[in-house]
């Protein structure tokens, strides 16, 4: 089978010596290969550690992964991994992380063929003249520009992005998400990609389906594709009567779930 | 500049009270002039001297680096060796590595190896505490990022760990490296018969009072070079924090 499978995955925390926090309750997913995916929801709703066990980070409590049909055990090269902040390593200068992971992935790779990998990916995102800088010496953008362009220079099949533009300003988020679209089109075949995200817009301009989650205990509470051709202009968002539907149902949703959540509480006491 | 004042002012105290005015006993209080004769004649003993001390101090300073740093690693990042040795280390650390002189010097059958195992004891502890520490503050997310990576057994540690606490463990290094040369220093006034602790108790033994004060100024200098390479190093490894 190709694809991702997600099958009754739930993740429980231990938060005392009798209370947990169920994070994730038997959440199950088919994805397809070479689909842009997002995972919409608020904070608390298990989306960052549904992808923390889809790279293997964590283990579920019940539930397996399959990735290709074969499951899911701990990390691995073949995803590569995007997180909010600090996927770089600040001892190591741009070029050095770039080296650093190509290295992991090809041990016996001669050194140059390496840098000259690197030099040409760190130029596609826009960092030629920056590959000696450290992480502290870049913007936050340009520190995830890097990171976008570790995880394609290891050219996973499928790429794990948690909020990769979410410490960003508004013109670098528009910025980095065009080149994330432009380079995952390049890609041939396209590597699949499932992004963490807790804004709408970014999630729709950016996937073929959403999944919503919902806290408390984390679900998915509606499957909805974009039904929207690429390449995609990003002002047709607001004059796609179409896409205003979508935009407004997924609004409902997340506004949902907060009055929800508070209900919940309320009746906890 | 300005920073070189107070030591100019206290050097021009030190002149008027002895050399121009001799308010104190010329005897006990030798003047700038007398000890730099000193220096200036003795430069050559004093370079034995320091070269007999700097051995010792490098010596036990290396072997301390060695083994701390990697044990620090070992067990900064595995929560059940932490716990496992935690008991040795609470009650172990603490001790003044001074009060094993006499045990060292009767175990251990020359005055040489007592004192390198004792500047050995007196940098461990530092620098194998802080790489520990180090390890632990290192940010969690980094290390998921390592982990996706994939990254080899030795890249772990060499590559992730290391300089993820070297922040850390080069404030263990700078205090095991003071903290050795007091040990040193102490060690040779103890017993020694070479090196500048043994120079400056030595001429006191005599009553030489110039050459003790000519002693400690070298030693001052001494010390202040020596930090002030280790805070050049420090800089230089940990650059990646400057802006």
């Amino acid at each position: 089978m190709n694809g991702l499978s997600i099958e009754g995955v739930s993740k429980v925390f231990a938060t005392g010596k009798k209370e947990q926090f169920v994070a994730l309750d038997r959440v199950s997913l088919t994805i397809q290969q070479g689909e842009f995916f997002a995972l919409l929801g608020p904070s608390g709703c298990g989306k960052s550690t549904l992808l923390h066990i889809l790279a293997g980070l964590s283990e579920p409590s019940q539930g397996c992964v399959l990735w290709q049909g074969h499951k899911i055990q701990g990390p691995g090269l073949d995803r590569g991994v995007v997180f909010q902040t600090y996927s770089l390593f600040p001892w190591m200068t741009a070029e050095d992380n770039l080296l650093f992971a190509l290295k992991q992935k090809e041990r016996k790779g001669a050194r140059r063929d390496h840098q000259e990998r690197v030099r040409h990916i760190l130029d596609q995102v826009g960092l030629s003249g920056s590959e000696k800088k450290y992480p502290i010496q870049l913007s936050g953008g340009q520190q995830q520009r890097v990171a976008i362009a570790r995880a394609l220079l290891l050219e996973a099949p499928l790429l794990l992005l948690d909020e990769p533009f979410g410490a960003l300003d508004a013109i670098s988020r528009a910025q980095l998400q065009e080149l994330l679209l432009r380079l995952w089109q390049e890609k041939k075949p396209k590597p699949t990609v499932i992004m963490v995200t807790h804004d709408l817009d970014e999630a729709i301009y950016l996937s073929d389906r959403i999944a919503v989650l919902a806290a408390n205990p984390g679900r998915i509470t509606e499957l909805i594709a974009i039904p929207w051709a690429r390449p995609r202009k990003r002002n047709e968002l607001l004059s796609n009567p179409e896409l205003l539907d979508i935009r407004a149902r997924l609004l409902s949703l997340l506004q949902g779930e907060d009055v929800s959540g508070q209900q919940g509480r309320v009746a906890g006491w | 500049m300005v920073g070189w004042l107070p030591l100019l002012l206290i050097g021009i105290v030190w002149y008027i009270t002895t050399d121009v005015f001799q308010w104190l006993d010329p005897f006990l209080f030798p003047g700038p002039t007398a000890v730099l004769s000193i220096i200036g004649e003795d430069y050559p003993f004093l370079f034995t001297s320091l070269l007999s001390s700097l051995t010792l101090l490098f010596v036990s300073f290396g072997c301390a680096i060695v083994t701390a740093i990697p044990l620090g690693l070992l067990v900064g990042q595995s929560k059940r060796i932490e716990r496992l040795i935690h008991p040795f280390t609470n009650l172990a650390s603490p001790i003044p590595p001074i009060v094993y002189i006499p045990y060292a010097v009767a175990l251990l059958p020359t005055f040489w190896l007592a004192s390198s195992f004792i500047l050995y004891i007196g940098a461990f502890w530092p620098i194998f505490l802080n790489t520990v520490n180090g390890v632990k503050q290192i940010d969690h997310r980094l290390l998921d990022s390592a982990h996706t990576l994939g990254i080899s057994r030795k890249d772990w540690y060499a590559k992730i760990l290391l300089p993820g606490a070297m922040p850390s463990i080069f404030s263990g290094m700078t205090i095991g490296l003071v903290l050795s040369f007091i040990l040193l220093t102490a060690a040779e006034i103890v017993g020694g018969s070479s090196g500048l602790g043994w120079y400056v108790k030595n001429y006191s033994d005599f009553g030489d009072y110039p050459r003790v004060v000519s002693g400690i100024l070298f030693i001052g200098l001494v010390v202040a070079g020596l930090t002030q390479i280790m805070r050049r190093t420090e800089r230089y490894v940990l650059r990646w924090r400057e802006r």
